[in-house]
């Protein structure tokens, strides 16, 4: 008698990648958090004796042109850096995800109106639009937030409305309607919880792309200015001395390199594996 | 008589999809027969209240759906969607309790449509196909309705699910309207049908002499094509390709029985105790 | 063409499916009966080795393949040419942006299929496609041929599948079977998505081609009452086991095991 035995499985590339951009995170995070406690040395504490010295086993990072050390300002840059993220997307998030469902849900003339005026937003160029509002306001962290989340509610909002939509359609929906239930009551009871998942994995793919944002607009000098300590705005310190003092811009670099990928990779994972298609036909 | 469609055109985005259909719901069980894009559905959500008329009338107790209140409708006439019409996310009591907000009868409720109460706290996805079909039920017998809209309430289901559902269905006190493609079902849960083609009601009449003996020749073919246990092999009347004539009769090009006379319309006739749009009836009565 | 001896497929400790016996020949029409759970698409998968992840033991043959034991290569021109399969909503597996035409040159060019007399498999036997001329013309007439064997007009294959209806896909799927000189058609619940009048019209199809071209059909479905009307033999599943088994007649009229008595009384 024959016996076909199944084929052993790895798991998926994509279960094994999304683990190690959590783990990374959560590394990341919690790196910024405790920064306190993990810092070598005071924050902002210059230090003109030491200054731009070269990587070595007091100071790993090296210090800066004024003598700060590079790992303590890159450990306390991270939760301005992070929290910028945080912001931005809790703020772009809310705005989007709430005219997104409502347009979704109504449909007709509501979303039309919704929707026009997100492609309004969408037209300008993201970047340009944020320097823009950069310019007008005071450079500082909140002036940075509200930048990036001008141009980033549209695309949640644009998500959410056809989710919504979809969702919308549902019989359980239309069951909800028969039974007398009021609309803004569908929309927070069935329409958003059900529309929430994609929105989830865009916002961590996006996190990655925010922080590059923040970034930039602090390194063109609009976002955070001293002595904040801030992923791009070292960077944007340390540029000139690139060719004399390489260390000063690389590590703050890095970091912003290693915590967009932990996030994009992340949010490739959970939306491969949120993917409804992922089914095993047996 | 609670429900009325008078003269109603109904359709999406402008673009009718059920032609001035005029029908009451009777006592008895009505059923709406079509297949699939017959406009069944469409109807169904129409009496549901959930889709404006483009002309004609739903009237509820007399008064015109655009201003009857609502309030009172809403409680009379509830839907019976198929199973997947649970928000999956919400628990078995919540959903049951979501119209009527007394938890206090949930219990009671799940036992009527013969659910273990202990079920109260699952989700949908950890119920039976036949399982959550009762609770679709029980959710829209807890605001009392005097009406039943029944929308394939068991075709995804297993046969012998199925037959039980059925059971549950056949001993509910309210009204009802099926609408349904199963012949079978309609047979016994409904005293008078009404056969839609297209977006037209072609044939109404009581369902037992309609199936016995059909007079539109759609009714005769949906009739022969109907598997019967033991029988003989189902019959294909017409090719099924053609599409829907959109000037005279809508069947004439899938109907073997055509004639030059079908280019035009039909109006709806009494013919042997039923109504039907069929240039001709005679003949396919005879058959 | 079909011969299925102790089958038994597992997950795990989980057994879905337990077949000792199921015979399928020439021209015979077979069904398994069942409801959801029991195991009656799981056995028609493993029939052409498509059960992945599973434990399969006992022995399958079709169409003179030993499926347990074939080489992938073996297995594919079994899977793809001499038994088809057909599917509740083939729709869904065609592509959408090529022309129905081009989708049954390609499967056919793929199994070598050219209208040439020597190249067709299985042609002799079952007067398919192995009396053509040659090259393309060939092809388009082996094409042609195989739509009218299921009524359909050839002007289709110039079509898109989302311009088809799905009882229009469910005939092409058969005739793409025929085209490539299939002798054996393995339907899971071909009809469940249809309307009554087209589901009508696919068994039609499928009857005539059993009678003329000696076609064998194995058939899954729920629907015991047309199962009746076109099966020669019928196998109860339940819970991954096979409970009755034996003429379509027998087994329906006058059946001996309770489970098929309670499906029987079922029907509404």
């Amino acid at each position: 008698m024959t016996v076909v035995e199944p084929r052993r499985r790895l798991p998926r590339m994509p279960d094994r990648l999304a683990a190690f951009g959590a783990v990374l995170l959560v590394l990341i995070v919690a790196s910024a958090l405790f920064a306190p406690w993990l810092a070598p040395y005071e924050e902002n504490d210059p230090r003109p004796l030491d200054k731009l010295l070269e990587p070595s086993s007091s100071h790993w990072f090296g210090t800066d042109h004024v003598g700060r050390d590079i790992l303590t300002q890159i450990l306390y840059g991270g939760r301005t850096s992070l929290a910028i993220a945080a912001a931005v997307l809790a703020v772009s998030a809310l705005v989007g995800v709430t005219l997104g469902v409502v347009a979704g849900y109504a449909g007709g003339w509501i979303r039309d109106v919704i929707m026009r005026i997100t492609d309004i937003f969408l037209a300008f160029p993201a970047l340009l639009l944020s320097l823009a509002l950069a310019v007008v306001l005071q450079p500082s962290v909140t002036t940075v937030i509200l930048a990036i989340a001008v141009t980033w509610w549209p695309w949640y909002a644009r998500l959410s409305a056809s989710v919504a939509a979809s969702v919308s359609t549902r019989s359980y929906v239309d069951a909800a309607r028969c039974l007398g239930v009021p609309a803004p009551v569908i929309v927070w009871r069935h329409v958003l919880p059900n529309s929430i998942t994609p929105v989830l994995v865009q916002l961590s793919l996006d996190a990655g792309g925010v922080i590059l944002t923040a970034a930039a607009l602090s390194y063109l000098g609009l976002g955070a200015h001293e002595p904040t300590a801030e992923w791009g705005l070292m960077v944007q310190q340390g540029q000139a001395l690139f060719t004399t003092n390489w260390w000063v811009v690389t590590f703050p670099g890095l970091a912003i390199l290693v915590t967009a990928f932990a996030f994009n990779v992340l949010g490739e994972g959970l939306r491969s594996a949120l993917d409804p298609r992922r089914t095993v036909i047996r | 008589m609670i429900l009325r469609a008078d003269g109603v055109t109904l359709g999406y985005g402008g673009r009718p999809v059920v032609h001035d259909v005029t029908l009451d719901i009777t006592e008895g069980g009505v059923g709406l027969i079509g297949e699939s894009g017959s406009g069944k559905t469409t109807l169904a959500r129409a009496f549901l209240g959930l889709l404006r008329p483009m002309s004609g009338t739903i009237t509820f107790n007399g008064k015109d759906l655009r201003t009857a209140g609502m309030k009172a409708f809403r409680k009379a006439v509830q839907p019976v969607f198929q199973a997947e019409s649970l928000d999956p996310r919400m628990s078995v009591a919540r959903s049951i309790a979501e119209g009527s907000r007394d938890r206090a009868a949930v219990p009671a409720l799940m036992e009527q449509v013969g659910l273990d109460p202990a079920l109260a706290a699952r989700r949908p996805h950890q119920l039976s196909g036949g399982q959550r079909q009762r609770v679709v039920i029980a959710r829209a017998l807890a605001v009392r309705p005097e009406l039943l809209i029944l929308d394939e309430p068991t075709s995804a289901l297993d046969v012998t699910v199925q037959a039980r559902i059925l059971e549950l269905l056949e001993g509910l006190d309210a009204e009802r309207l099926l609408i349904t493609h199963n012949l079978a079902v309609v047979e016994r849960l409904c005293r008078t049908s009404h056969v839609l083609f297209a977006g037209r009601v072609v044939e109404s009449g009581p369902t037992g002499e309609l199936l016995r003996r059909p007079a539109h020749p759609y009714t005769l073919a949906l009739r022969d094509a109907v598997p019967r246990l033991g029988g003989q092999p189902p019959v294909a009347r017409g090719r099924t390709e053609a599409a829907p004539a959109s000037e005279g009769c809508p069947f004439r090009l899938r109907c073997p029985l055509a004639v030059p006379e079908c280019e035009s319309a039909p109006e709806p006739r009494e013919v042997a105790g039923r109504k039907v749009a069929c240039h001709r009836a005679e003949l396919v009565l005879s058959a | 063409m079909i011969r299925v001896r102790d089958l038994r497929v597992a997950y795990g400790d989980r057994v879905v499916a337990e077949v000792p016996e199921l015979d399928v020949g020439r021209g015979e029409c077979v069904a398994i009966v069942g409801e959801s759970g029991s195991g009656k698409s799981t056995t028609l998968l493993a029939l052409l080795g498509l059960t992945e992840g599973a434990r399969v033991s006992g022995e399958v043959s079709v169409c003179g393949v030993d499926v347990m034991k074939a080489r992938p290569r073996a297995l594919r021109a079994v899977r793809g040419a001499k038994a088809a399969l057909v599917i509740q909503s083939p729709q869904a597996a065609l592509s959408p942006t090529t022309r129905l035409g081009v989708l049954m040159r390609r499967a056919l060019r793929l199994h070598g299929v050219t209208g040439g007399p020597s190249l067709t498999g299985g042609a002799g036997s079952t007067g398919g496609p192995g009396t053509m001329g040659k090259g393309a013309r060939g092809i388009d007439a082996v094409m042609a041929q195989a739509c009218e064997a299921v009524l359909l007009d050839p002007a289709i294959l110039r079509r898109y599948p989302h311009e088809i209806s799905g009882g229009q896909a469910q005939r092409f799927a058969i005739a793409m079977a025929i085209a490539l000189g299939a002798e054996v058609i393995l339907a899971d619940e071909p009809t469940s998505a249809l309307d009554v009048t087209v589901q009508a019209e696919v068994v039609g199809v499928l009857r005539g081609l059993r009678e003329e071209r000696g076609l064998a059909v194995l058939l899954v479905s729920h629907d015991l009452a047309l199962v009746s009307t076109i099966a020669d033999r019928v196998l109860v599943m339940k819970d991954g086991v096979v409970v009755e088994s034996g003429p379509a007649r027998h087994v329906l009229r006058d059946p001996d095991h309770p489970y098929t008595r309670e499906l029987l009384e079922a029907l509404p």
